[in-house]
């Protein structure tokens, strides 16, 4: 501590411990200024003036919350979006230089009043309907309808081949024969779909106004009346889920979610009423990659980057590291017979790395190739 | 299993966040700006008082980075990249809107003393040592105080600092002498003043 009893202000304003402690940063700082200022009365004009000073220099603070930047945030990503979606349509010749163009805006003003008008009546309608009618009904369409009052799951074949195992307390409706260019199934519950490849029929599963449109594919939906939150689970090939098609007008007036695009072992929860899908990893992911099996994951000095690089392709999830951060890292271990997350958790386990799953991602942080000292 | 919802976590490295942004996760946006809104809102009321310019400013410099996303580099340093361009963005703002108006009078902190008269009476006058030392400061140059508030609130390197403001490094070490200088020499008339129950 001796070295202080000879500091004048300006000294102390350079110090980085005695800033931080004026700026409340550090909790543990290896100089107890008080005492310092107690033991050693002479010093106390310097520092307070030092003290002064850099309050001064830091000036106020703006107080925002958490919550103040996330609104922040999603503000510039809507307007970004509006723009995106504006530019597409605006040609770069400006509006008032243009009489034309003037008159072509003002006719469009005109429709677009009218067709705001149009899209509320019919978002009262659709809001009307939710309860009893079906959106993708057609008028020949003859429905079936199943329920599975037991306590056990149910198996259903469709027309098509594809299969449906519904779970307890869940119904499925669908039409007879799938005669139209879509195949349509409306669901309220818990099922498994393994949907019949058919690229000129989609397959279209219908639940608390989301769809889930697939080709071919087999993914897990979980949508009971009395929960908060859907589910949607992908275990091969890949799905879109959309806000449905019926509330188109509702969907433009109100606020609801963009549809995204799920790939194997990814699924989303979606808080009903809410304006966005939470992507996620599936807890129990399995290799979807049948050029990769679990006897691959045997590493003896293997980079890295191979391996994550084999993780990605037998899972089929992206895995997000910095390259630099891997360059020179090898792993050995084995790997074999556990689930995903328990692979990616040995391996941060042999080196000073942590992963975290953002947005169906895995994102990887190595910040040392060698173990942490425990 | 807990880890295994999607959150965006404080432990991401500034360099994923940004590679994650770029790559087109909007969600990686979010945690940069949990990160760095209220250093660069602080920053940039330096430029003006007016704390919705600042925040429309910071707005355009995100929408910038959206719509060139792919084109973006991967800085060394995100946070002095950022300091950095809103810094020039900003000071465009604030030069238009001086234009715009040019009667209306703007109480921002990197400003130039508009009359050192009044920064001596103030310091001859004032029986406060805080008042006394935050007119010292306000006695210093714009660039002064903005080197001042990057150098020691900021923890910045010269050469940090140097890069943000666009100025060499040599300019930096005179800027920061300079204000030692000025420091040095009004201490003694403001320090006699000070009590040691002052401190706390």
């Amino acid at each position: 501590m001796n070295k202080y009893y000879n500091f004048k202000a300006v000294d102390f304003i350079d110090d980085p411990g005695f800033r931080d402690w004026v700026y409340g940063r550090s909790q543990d700082a290896a100089v107890d200024w008080q005492q310092l200022g107690e033991a050693e009365p002479s010093l106390v004009h310097e520092m307070e003036a030092a003290r002064l000073f850099l309050k001064s220099v830091a000036g106020e603070q703006p107080d925002v919350s958490e919550d103040y930047i996330k609104i922040f945030g999603d503000r510039i990503i809507r307007k970004h979006n509006q723009e995106t979606s504006r530019e597409t349509k605006l040609s770069t010749i400006r509006w008032y230089k243009n009489p034309v163009r003037l008159l072509y805006m003002a006719a469009t003003v005109f429709l677009a009043f009218g067709l705001g008008w149009y899209l509320l009546l019919s978002a009262n309608r659709n809001a009307s309907e939710q309860s009893g009618m079906l959106a993708w009904l057609r008028a020949d369409d003859k429905l079936v309808n199943k329920s599975n009052g037991s306590s056990h799951a149910e198996i259903i074949t469709l027309q098509d081949g594809s299969k449906i195992t519904l779970q307890p307390n869940s119904s499925v409706t669908y039409p007879e024969v799938f005669d139209g260019t879509e195949r349509n199934v409306q669901l309220e519950g818990e099922a498994f779909f393994e949907v019949k490849r058919n690229p000129k029929q989609p397959f279209l599963v219908h639940f608390n106004n989301l769809t889930v449109k697939v080709l071919g594919t087999s993914f897990n939906i979980r949508s009971f009346p009395n929960e908060q939150s859907v589910k949607v689970t992908v275990k091969t090939g890949k799905v879109a889920v959309l806000p449905d098609k019926a509330g188109f007008g509702v969907r433009l007036l109100t606020k609801a979610p963009r549809a995204v695009t799920l790939t194997a072992n990814q699924e989303i929860l979606y808080k009903k009423g809410g304006d966005r899908f939470e992507r996620a990893v599936a807890i129990n992911s399995q290799i979807v990659n049948s050029a990769i099996s679990e006897a691959d994951f045997e590493f003896a000095r293997t980079p890295l980057s191979d391996v994550l690089e084999k993780l990605e392709k037998a899972y089929g999830i992206p895995i997000i590291y910095d390259e630099d951060q891997v360059r020179d890292c090898s792993l050995t271990a084995s790997l074999s017979d556990e689930p995903l997350l328990e692979k990616l958790k040995m391996i941060c386990k042999t080196m000073d790395a942590s992963y975290e799953t953002v947005d169906g991602r895995i994102v990887m942080n190595v910040k040392s190739c060698r173990a942490a000292v425990q | 299993m807990e880890d295994l919802h999607v959150h965006h976590g404080d432990d991401l490295p500034d360099n994923l966040a940004w590679k994650m942004f770029r790559e087109g996760d909007d969600q990686a946006m979010n945690v940069i700006l949990q990160r760095y809104f209220r250093p660069l809102l602080h920053y940039g009321s330096k430029f003006s008082a007016d704390r919705s310019l600042v925040e429309d400013t910071i707005q355009d410099l995100f929408l910038g980075f959206l719509e060139k996303r792919q084109d973006l580099g991967s800085p060394a340093n995100l946070k002095n990249y950022l300091f950095k361009c809103l810094r020039n963005n900003l000071i465009r703002q604030v030069k238009e809107k001086a234009r715009l108006k040019p009667i209306e009078e703007d109480d921002a902190l990197f400003t130039e003393p508009t009359n050192i008269q009044d920064i001596i009476m103030g310091l001859e006058n004032s029986h406060e040592m805080s008042q006394r030392i935050s007119s010292l400061f306000l006695s210093l140059t714009k660039r002064q105080k903005e080197v001042m508030f990057l150098r020691y609130y900021e923890n910045r390197s010269n050469d940090e600092i140097a890069e943000i403001m666009d100025i060499n490094k040599q300019s930096v070490s005179n800027l920061l002498a300079q204000c030692l200088t000025v420091l040095r020499e009004n201490w003694v008339h403001i320090l006699f003043l000070l009590l040691p129950s002052q401190i706390k």
